[in-house]
């Protein structure tokens, strides 16, 4: 058991007996009323002093949440108030996301931190009256006669406490954005809200530390180029003496047809290392033009959790690779917040791309349309339409060790409307894909809980909370299916949602994608396969061995 | 603001404002209908001018009651005067249909005597 | 319930302060001509500013919440509602949200049971009482015209007819009056009632359905029970239109509660959460094509930033990568 993490015994007895809004028992107190109480395993350590000062973040010092002073900086409400203005100015959403709530309460129960831990500032409505509480105090006079009629408040350090807690507790998963009748995103409000607190220093090391390696090694692990080429390399072996078959991953190389970018997590963690070697093999099947980089070794982007101009300064380098190597289009890997930022922001931020072409698949000659400005396709995208074209050989049985349920990460289905292409992938390569219930997937799926930069091990008891929701819809298909595989195509949740399914669903497993390609994929002078990338045993292809023995 | 975006914008303000001014722009002006006058036999209606005025459909609408269902077609005013319940009393005085419809269009409330009542 | 008693006592306030100074005071013409005037400059005015307010804040990012299958390969269907792809489908959205409240039609009740189980329900009740709420709303305020136009416009005279079709009671029973005030007591109870909604109602939240049921309960009181004289009232608001400043005599003071807290809803609108009306349609969530890998947007503030570079990253790491083998820019 992690340890941060809430006994099981405990928490369930919570779930069952502490009364809550949930079910319906009104708390003593009203929203603002209850104060912010930090105890171990609800908050992430500050970020180190010399990190926020390599990255030129506000205020380096040490502190930490359960201080009683946080040591914020002379005239930090005025950065407060002055950061809010600018923002409102330069970002509509905000500005009217913060104006039109009717508090009509469609979001309170659709936010997956207000399911797991109850608590009511956790509805998205309420997590946005944080700052419009604060935005409102602008009528100062108006609130003296009517006292409270607006909910305004003072700015004061409590509010800056409370901003922390709740900003760090919403993984910008924008579940309550389908269900708003206006379409307010909480997101948007979130990245503000966290945008202001990096104005006056209070920060989150898990995001800032993989925010200042990316910027200086080009990816979050801070992985130095020899290291990075030495993994890949591993992992090449790995796929030989698997196979037999030898993949020949170049990197930086110039005049390379695609560059391909996957979140360095897929490079060095499990259970992403196997779906790395899916890629590569799959890359190796068609015969794929394609080089990795060591300088924009990095899908994801942390910046993304910080602030729109470090979001804009880490991305940079994806199109300045593409630029210096040549090639003619780019191929992205599987993750969820990074397709949030090539898909929505990239283009925006740091094109036009001009230097590259329209992307077209070497293999099957489908031009793709939906990505002609931006330039980079996802790697989902691109399986699709070979399987589509017949371009692999594909033995799904090779899955049937596996029962498997997929798990939509939110920035791909919310922020990218991509439902059907792992879909369709995943039926083409296993035989046993069940759905998670219809509330819980496609565009209404549910956060792993550990998304926007809170994936870290302190932070395991609001972790698990969050992820209760995905949890539970596991567990359904894991009684009514026997499934034990969940089945991803985000590096988050290949790195979070195995210590949530050990807690919750002991003996569910997580895979991404295309660890299950790279498993059913019949290679070209391939080693007769009976194990897995895992070396677990393949269903039926182990007796066949033994007959021959 | 993009060119497109100015469009959507300020023409959708002008929609609204439009819409909301709708009636500013509209023809006609105030009671230019000569107000009614009443002429004939008896010197006073069945209830006061103001009580009619606002509320003889109530009247109208008891009388078709009781004199269609309970069969009492005499109405006693409280100072002892005696009416039939009759659309033709009222027109004793009160002349023909014209008398009604002109305010009534002016208002726009349709009264629905006249679908099964004809002019006298 | 302690949060929804200031806003009951500033509605009832309200609702006597017209009733007295023209009962008693002789105030008819402030609160017959003045006022309304001020209302009226006041709500377009105001809900003019607050649009453009938004507008000139830009949308640096094309942010739409995608809610269905976006359009990629030729061979899967886009839902081209909920993933729009180009402006006219991202219209369609919207027109489908601002018409049939189409996000709020897909809300869910979430339960906790033993277990712990999570279970999720349909809950439609929000939706339908909203829908109906709004619809009967409109229908209401395009039937006032026949008090502000001399001659009643066709379509109003068609509505009246079709709101009044039951034919029940005299004047004939309008169903739109009977939807709005039911809608607007399930909207009230509902903040009562579920407790989540509850905690987040501010007296903000009440004040403009105790406003609402207040204007059409005087409304519908004048209509069937407490006559007022129409054709006066309606001489007033011909005059209004026409600027022509004449008060007619004999309007009965509960004519003036009602046009008094029209007035001062329209004038509490611009400022208000009930600016959801304008703002609807500019949400960049819901009016924003999901295209943008295939049309670049821009963002005019765009900052200049200063990344690494590759230079800057050779150069430190160069002995490194000759050493990995990788090609190097500067030997």
């Amino acid at each position: 058991m992690p340890k941060f993490a809430p006994k099981q015994s405990e928490l369930k007895k919570e779930f069952e007996e502490k009364p809550s809004l949930l079910k319906g028992d009104y708390p003593d107190k009203e929203l603002f009323d209850t104060p912010v109480e930090f105890r171990d395993g609800n908050w992430c350590y500050p970020a180190k002093p010399e990190i926020v000062e390599d990255i030129g973040f506000a205020n380096p010092r040490k502190w930490s949440p359960t201080d009683e002073d946080w040591k914020l900086p002379d005239g930090w409400e005025k950065t407060i108030k002055d950061g809010m203005k600018d923002r409102l100015e330069r970002f509509r959403s905000f500005k009217l996301f913060l104006d039109i709530c009717v508090r009509c309460g469609a979001c309170a129960d659709k936010c997956h931190f207000f399911l797991g831990t109850g608590d009511p500032k956790n509805m998205p409505v309420a997590r946005a009256e944080l700052i419009r509480s604060v935005y409102r105090n602008d009528f100062p006079l108006a609130e003296k006669i009517l006292k409270g009629f607006s909910g305004a408040r003072k700015l004061t350090p409590e509010v800056i406490k409370e901003w922390h807690m709740y900003f760090h507790q919403c993984t910008e998963c924008r579940r309550c954005s389908v269900f708003c009748p206006f379409g307010i995103d909480t997101a948007e409000i979130t990245m503000m809200g966290r945008e202001l607190l990096h104005l006056i220093g209070v920060n989150n090391n898990w995001i800032l530390e993989p925010v200042s390696n990316c910027n200086r090694t080009g990816n979050h692990l801070g992985i130095e180029p020899h290291t990075f080429v030495q993994n890949i390399e591993s992992l090449a072996e790995d796929i030989e003496d698997l196979t037999g078959v030898t993949v020949n991953p170049t990197f930086n190389r110039k005049g390379a047809e695609i560059l391909f970018i996957t979140p360095s997590g897929d490079v060095f963690a499990e259970p992403g290392v196997y779906t790395m070697m899916g890629y590569m093999m799959l890359f190796e099947h068609i015969g794929l033009d394609y080089t990795i980089s060591t300088y924009a070794s990095e899908g994801g982007n942390f910046g993304f959790f910080t602030s729109n101009e470090m979001a804009k300064k880490l991305n940079a380098k994806m199109y300045h690779e593409a630029e210096r190597l040549g090639v003619k289009w780019l191929l992205g890997g599987e993750c969820g917040h990074m397709w949030r930022v090539v898909h929505q922001y990239m283009d925006t931020m740091n094109g036009p791309a001009d230097f590259l072409e329209q992307p077209v698949s070497p293999l099957t000659g489908t031009t793709f349309t939906n990505a002609a400005s931006t330039k980079m396709v996802h790697i989902v995208e691109f399986t699709a339409d070979l399987i589509r074209h017949g371009k692999l050989k594909l033995d799904p049985k090779r899955n049937d060790h596996l029962r498997t349920t997929f798990h939509d990460s939110c920035n791909i289905a919310r922020g990218m409307g991509m439902l059907e292409e792992p879909r369709y992938v995943l039926n083409n390569v296993c035989n046993t894909f069940h759905e998670m219930p219809e509330n819980t997937i496609r565009e209404q799926t549910f956060c792993c809980g550990s998304g926007s930069g809170i994936n870290t091990e302190e932070y395991m008891d609001i972790r698990l909370r969050g992820g209760f929701p995905r949890a539970n819809a596991v567990r359904h298909v894991k009684e009514k299916h026997d499934v034990d595989s969940l089945v991803t195509i985000c590096a988050i949740d290949r790195a979070t949602l195995p210590a949530l399914m050990n807690y919750w669903n002991p003996g569910v497993s997580v895979y991404g994608l295309h660890e299950l390609v790279g498993n059913a994929l019949v290679m070209e002078g391939e080693n007769k396969r009976t194990e897995d990338m895992r070396e677990d045993p393949m269903a039926g292809f182990q007796d066949e061995v033994e007959d021959e023995d | 603001m993009k060119i497109r975006e100015r469009i959507l914008v300020f023409g959708g303000l002008a929609l609204f404002f439009f819409a909301v001014t709708y009636a500013f722009w509209q023809e006609g002006e105030a009671k230019k209908i000569p107000t009614p006058v009443a002429k004939g036999p008896g010197e006073n209606c069945v209830e006061s001018r103001e009580y009619m005025r606002e509320n003889h459909m109530l009247l109208l609408n008891k009388w078709r009651h009781s004199s269609v269902r309970d069969g009492e077609r005499i109405h006693v005013t409280p100072d002892g005067r005696e009416f039939e319940k009759s659309l033709n009393t009222c027109f004793e005085c009160h002349g023909s249909r014209g008398f009604c419809i002109n305010c009534h269009t002016y208002a726009g409330a349709k009264p629905n005597c006249y679908g099964c009542h004809h002019e006298m | 319930m302690k949060k929804a008693v200031m806003p009951l006592i500033m509605v009832v306030l309200l609702a006597f302060v017209p009733y007295v100074a023209v009962q008693f005071a002789g105030l008819g013409f402030l609160f017959g001509v003045i006022i309304p005037y001020v209302a009226i400059v006041v709500f377009i005015g105001g809900f003019i500013y607050r649009v453009v307010d938004w507008a000139r804040s830009p949308v640096p990012f094309r942010i739409p919440t995608t809610c269905g299958q976006e359009k990629s390969l030729d061979w899967i269907k886009p839902n081209r509602l909920e993933s729009p792809s180009n402006f006219w489908e991202a219209t369609g959205r919207v027109l489908s949200e601002v018409l049939f409240f189409r996000s709020l039609f897909r809300n869910t009740k979430a339960e906790l049971h033993n277990g712990p189980k999570l279970a999720y329900g349909s809950s439609k009740w929000l939706w339908l009482a909203g829908l109906a709420f709004h619809w009967s709303m409109l229908v209401v305020v395009l039937r006032h015209y026949r008090f502000f136009i001399a001659k009643v416009p066709g379509f109003v005279q068609l509505l009246e007819d079709v709101d009044g079709f039951l034919d029940i009671t005299l004047p004939a029973l309008y169903v739109t009056d009977v939807i709005l005030l039911a809608a607007v007591t399930f909207l009230v109870i509902r903040r009562f009632q579920d407790v989540k909604v509850r905690l987040i109602s501010l007296p903000a939240d009440y004040f403009p359905l105790f406003m609402i049921l207040a204007i059409a309960l005087v409304g519908v009181l004048m209509r069937y029970i407490v006559k007022v004289d129409v054709m006066s009232v309606k001489d007033l608001m011909v005059n209004l239109v026409h600027f022509n400043l004449a008060l007619p005599e004999g309007i009965g003071a509960l004519f003036y509660v009602h046009l008094f807290l029209v007035c001062v809803l329209a004038m509490y609108f611009p400022f208000s959460k009930l600016m959801h009306m304008g703002g609807i349609f500019m949400s960049p969530t819901r009016n924003l094509a999901n295209n943008s890998r295939e049309k670049r947007h821009v963002n005019p503030w765009n900052p200049d930033s200063k990344f690494r570079t590759y230079a800057e990253y050779e150069d430190e790491f160069r002995e490194k990568m000759k050493k990995a083998n990788l090609p190097v820019e500067k030997k």
